[in-house]
């Protein structure tokens, strides 16, 4: 098997093979449908290029906004540009998925140092006042 | 009375037959019962929340590709700068969907040759037969995109009898405009640099020497009908 020559980074093969192997049961849940191997490095190179070609949009349009860094608008009109347009809508719904959890997150977060701050402040407080005692008992 | 002494010492109301008051038997062990039937409670309470906590979280990890993997994949690209946080979550959804389509296509190939295991000239029918998805045509080689149904002419084009992407070009066969480019219509072998000042993978730079005499049919084929993204501007 030849590998390919540059250390690209590469998706990991077993969850291609589930993306994959999950859409052949349902193509055809009457029989259990194989995957080459050659078949599944294609599939794995095709999305890393895939990355490339819509990264590559993307970072374009960022660009000609005058910005340094590629948001996810850019990567709405990417995929516009790149006749992917079908991809707009589930995306939206995922990315806003991920920013529900990630609000949550930060607060929760953000509560739990104060909670730690204070925490610590009150035993740096206890530890000063031992120790005073015991200097002065 | 004796018996009945000896009843109260054990933990367990006995199994002797005389009768006792059983309020007298069993008041020091009920506490304990009742703590642990509490204890119980409340670890199915705590395991079953625990489990939801994880099916929740599974939930939103069906996009299931590590967002670190596809930030490192962009960043091979040297102009790929800074990306935000949302982006790879993006790329992650949008590698999966991609995934799906091949697939899908794929497997209608494979269907259309009374196969029922997928291979790798199945994924090379669909990138031909697609569009939009030109941007692979050298993603794998081209001997893999034999028509197995032993059709000749166009290849690839033919094989479902459908005329799928070629709009008459002027040299259907041989006789290629080189390696400039159009043929393959995409930005990317825009020498000039239009999308791709460094072609991110061995891929593209592969392309440059696919567009030989032979490849006349095939090069052609590949370019689709949409031969021209450079008005990306």
């Amino acid at each position: 098997m030849e590998k390919v020559v540059s250390e690209a980074e590469e998706l990991p093969k077993a969850i291609v093979r589930r993306v994959v192997k999950e859409k052949l049961s349902e193509c055809s849940p009457d029989y259990d449908f194989n995957v080459h191997k050659d078949a599944l490095l294609a599939f794995s190179e095709s999305a890393r290029i895939f990355i490339h070609y819509l990264s590559a949009t993307a970072n374009n349009i960022c660009k000609e906004s005058k910005r340094q860094t590629m948001n996810a608008e850019d990567v709405f009109k990417a995929l516009e540009e790149i006749e992917f347009s079908e991809f707009v809508k589930p995306l939206g719904a995922s990315l806003a998925e991920f920013k529900k959890k990630n609000a949550g997150k930060k607060v929760d977060q953000s509560r739990k140092m104060r909670r730690k701050r204070r925490e610590n402040r009150g035993f740096i407080c206890r530890k000063r006042n031992q120790n005073q005692a015991k200097e002065t008992g | 009375m004796d018996s009945c002494k000896q009843a109260q010492s054990s933990p367990y109301p006995p199994t002797s037959s005389v009768t006792q008051p059983s309020a007298i038997a069993v008041t020091p062990p009920a506490p304990f019962h009742h703590l642990l039937q509490q204890q119980q409670q409340q670890l199915q309470m705590f395991w079953s929340y625990q489990r939801q906590e994880i099916e929740q979280v599974n939930d939103f990890k069906n996009h299931q590709l590590p967002l670190a993997r596809i930030k490192k994949i962009m960043k091979a690209d040297e102009d790929v700068r800074m990306i935000s946080a949302e982006a790879p979550v993006l790329f992650a959804k949008a590698c999966e969907l991609f995934i799906l389509e091949l697939t899908i296509r794929s497997w209608l190939h494979a269907e259309e040759n009374k196969r029922r295991t997928l291979q790798k000239n199945d994924i090379a029918a669909a990138i031909t037969r697609t569009d939009i998805f030109d941007f692979l045509v050298d993603i794998v080689p081209r001997d893999e995109i034999k028509d197995e149904a032993g059709l000749g002419g166009m290849v690839g084009a033919t094989a479902s009898g459908v005329p799928y992407f070629y709009p008459p070009m002027g040299q259907p066969t041989g006789g290629p405009a080189g390696p400039g480019g159009m043929m393959i219509g995409r930005p990317a072998v825009d020498p000039t640099g239009g999308m791709y000042a460094q072609p991110p993978s061995q891929a593209w730079q592969s392309v440059w020497q696919t567009a030989g005499p032979d490849d006349g049919s095939y090069a052609s084929g590949g370019s689709g009908g949409h031969g021209n993204l450079d008005g990306q501007g």
